[in-house]
């Protein structure tokens, strides 16, 4: 149940972006990647979850090649919620989230009626079901994309593992929506052993949230671990360039302040 | 964001009240298709006034009717009228002629309707929900509502492979006519709207990546270079060939012969056949081709069966009836502003409206300059332009907001 990675590179017109790497990635933990812009966060993201091809070495989900698997089977078992998301045309909010059964459509589940109402109360949409997608805010919108892909990856398979990729979900979210879509994450990975590696740029929200951090920079894994062991004022000194201190919180967590 | 004005209204207030002038719109179509309720209640209504909308029941049953309008009205006028009481048994006449093979004692008004009435209405049918489908299908896979199914180049290819051999067909291929008869015409026209086709197809995939956006600026190089070959041949035309070219290009319903007319509605019936099942896929290419290919549509293949499903409906239509415009543009506008983008509704219904475009548009030019017959591409732009404008007021425009 997991998803490994080896000699993992990629380059575009002669660039690499991503210099050879390897690893291993745990179902049931939420895996952060950060890094200063340019970094390669997303290009790595989008090797792991199979929406780009790696120009050398291989990404294996649950001990087979990511190249060996349908674009079906693989759809019932990862999802990917981008940081793109614009609809062409005008549909329902519901309908939005309804298209994340779409890999399901010749096997629904037997709950398949509930699911999206429950995707939507999860990813707290469900007041806005029969909206128009191109009426809603920027935040909302991401919310709504969210919903999707919790519909997509509802139920485990019956057999492998279950995987959610996000590309920076926080970005358009206000403070309250960062930490309620972290911690719904954050609760589907511990509690139903959802395998979930996100891209995140705050790095108290990974502090918080991540069981393991991946910190990029050019296109190399500079470190890689326990957040609270791996994001030391040095680092981020030499990695973003940026002074910053630890504190701790009243509840006894380390949090980093900068500015 | 004057958008979602009407949207955050207090949930206490009903639908009706605040949704203004989008379930006015709409209750009047209910109203006119006589389905019943005319308020905002039978829509698709959440709650804080969310899109105001038919479901896809009543929109297929609402398009159902207005096509059985269309087909009652197309039977009936003409320059020779037939009233519509006398429909069913005129059906029935031709019917047991047909089945029994005696033709001999059929009543005028019978052969009026067998002969010449029936084969163009079908051909209307065919040709309105052909070319719908084909604007659905490729505004669906250009992610684009302005799209339309000369994009690919068919229309412009039948237009200039029809030139081509009504200008120096027989000068160039006199053996042409002699081999294929009657279906010169048609079939050079086919031909050449499915060539012009494959090369912008081809082009399009010359390079990785971009694909859609390549098919698009390729389908606009090669519409002007084919127009450039049509303006060339017109010059080269004696006034007797520009006449006939001018009539075919302007499109026309006339040429009904039932063995055209069985080739086009079967062909339009494949395309139907391979198009419906396509929704979901398209549904999920509203999320971008990447998205699309992440939850599993394979965006290649989807994207080749669209264009040749388009291809082949939209070059028999034009082979056969020369261009009618606007109706792949605007029937599946009409849909997706009274129903919304589900492709699974839009499709059919979309099929449904064309069909019932093209027909009263043909009923309008065959009836509005009796005895004469105006085109019928400029009847149909004719009547849905402004129909269209009058829409898009009436919904405020909100399909692109």
């Amino acid at each position: 149940m997991a998803l490994s990675f080896e000699h993992l590179q990629f380059a575009l017109r002669g660039r690499t972006l991503l210099h050879p790497l390897n690893g291993q990635l745990l179902a049931g933990q939420v895996t952060a990647i950060v890094g200063p812009n340019g970094a390669g966060k997303s290009t790595l993201l989008s090797l792991l979850c199979g929406a780009q091809l790696a120009t050398q070495g291989t990404v294996a989900l649950d001990g087979r090649a990511l190249a060996a698997w349908s674009h079906g089977a693989l759809a019932r078992q990862r999802a990917v919620l981008a940081q793109d998301n614009a609809v062409a045309f005008n549909h329902s909010v519901q309908e939005v989230v309804a298209l994340g059964r779409y890999p399901h459509r010749l096997c629904p589940s037997r709950q398949e009626s509930d699911i999206v109402p429950q995707a939507m109360a999860h990813a707290g949409v469900a007041g806005m079901a029969q909206r128009g997608i191109h009426q809603l805010s920027g935040g909302e919108r991401a919310r709504v994309h969210f919903a999707r892909v919790l519909a997509q990856v509802w139920e485990a398979p019956e057999q492998g593992s279950r995987w959610l990729f996000l590309d920076e979900p926080t970005a358009a979210l206000d403070l309250r929506h960062q930490t309620d879509l972290l911690q719904r994450a954050r609760d589907w990975a511990s509690g139903q052993g959802v395998g979930v590696v996100a891209v995140v740029h705050d790095l108290n929200l990974a502090l918080r949230y991540a069981d393991r951090v991946l910190v990029l920079q050019h296109g190399h894994c500079v470190a890689d671990g326990v957040p609270e062991q791996v994001l030391t004022p040095g680092l981020l000194a030499s990695v973003w360039g940026v002074e910053a201190w630890r504190t701790t919180t009243p509840a006894g967590d380390i949090r980093l302040q900068w500015v | 964001m004057s958008a979602s004005a009407s949207t955050r209204l207090p949930a206490g207030v009903p639908a009706d009240v605040h949704a203004g002038v989008h379930a006015k719109a709409a209750k009047e179509v209910a109203i006119a298709a006589g389905t019943g309720s005319g308020t905002a209640s039978g829509m698709e209504s959440g709650a804080h006034g969310g899109l105001q909308r038919l479901g896809s029941a009543r929109t297929l049953a609402l398009t159902t009717v207005l096509l059985l309008v269309a087909l009652v009205l197309g039977a009936t006028q003409g320059a020779y009228a037939l009233p519509a009481s006398r429909l069913p048994s005129l059906l029935w006449e031709g019917l047991s002629s047909v089945l029994t093979a005696v033709h001999a004692d059929l009543p005028v008004d019978a052969q009026v309707f067998f002969n010449i009435r029936l084969p163009r209405l079908l051909l209307g049918v065919a040709a309105g929900a052909g070319l719908a489908v084909a604007g659905a299908l490729m505004q669906g896979i250009f992610r684009n509502p302005l799209a339309d199914p000369g994009l690919i180049g068919v229309s412009s290819g039948a237009a200039l492979a029809a030139a081509l051999t009504i200008v120096v067909g027989a000068a160039w291929w006199p053996d042409l006519p002699r081999a294929l008869g009657s279906w010169t015409l048609v079939l050079s026209a086919f031909a050449g709207g499915m060539a012009v086709t494959a090369v912008v197809y081809a082009l399009s995939h010359a390079e990785a990546g971009a694909r859609v956006g390549m098919m698009l600026l390729a389908g606009i190089a090669i519409n002007a270079v084919a127009g450039a070959g049509l303006g060339l041949l017109s010059y080269m035309a004696t006034d007797e060939q520009l006449r006939s070219l001018q009539f075919w290009l302007l499109g026309s319903l006339g040429g009904a012969r039932w063995s055209a007319v069985a080739l086009v509605v079967g062909l339009v019936a494949l395309a139907l056949v391979v198009a419906l099942p396509l929704a979901r896929s398209l549904n999920a290419l509203s999320l971008g081709e990447a998205q699309a290919s992440l939850l599993g549509v394979d965006v290649r293949r989807l994207q080749q069966r669209a264009v040749l499903t388009a291809a082949v409906a939209v070059g028999a239509i034009t082979a056969t009836t020369g261009i009618i415009g606007f109706v792949g543009l605007i029937a599946p506008h009409v849909v997706r502003l009274v129903a919304g983008p589900d492709h699974r509704v839009l499709l059919p219904a979309s099929a449904l409206l064309g069909a019932a475009l093209v027909l009263l548009a043909d009923a309008a030019a065959r009836t509005l300059a009796q005895p004469a017959e105006l085109p019928l591409g400029v009847l149909t732009a004719l009547l849905g332009g402004p129909f269209f404008l009058l829409l898009l007021r009436a919904t405020g425009g909100r399909a692109w907001r």
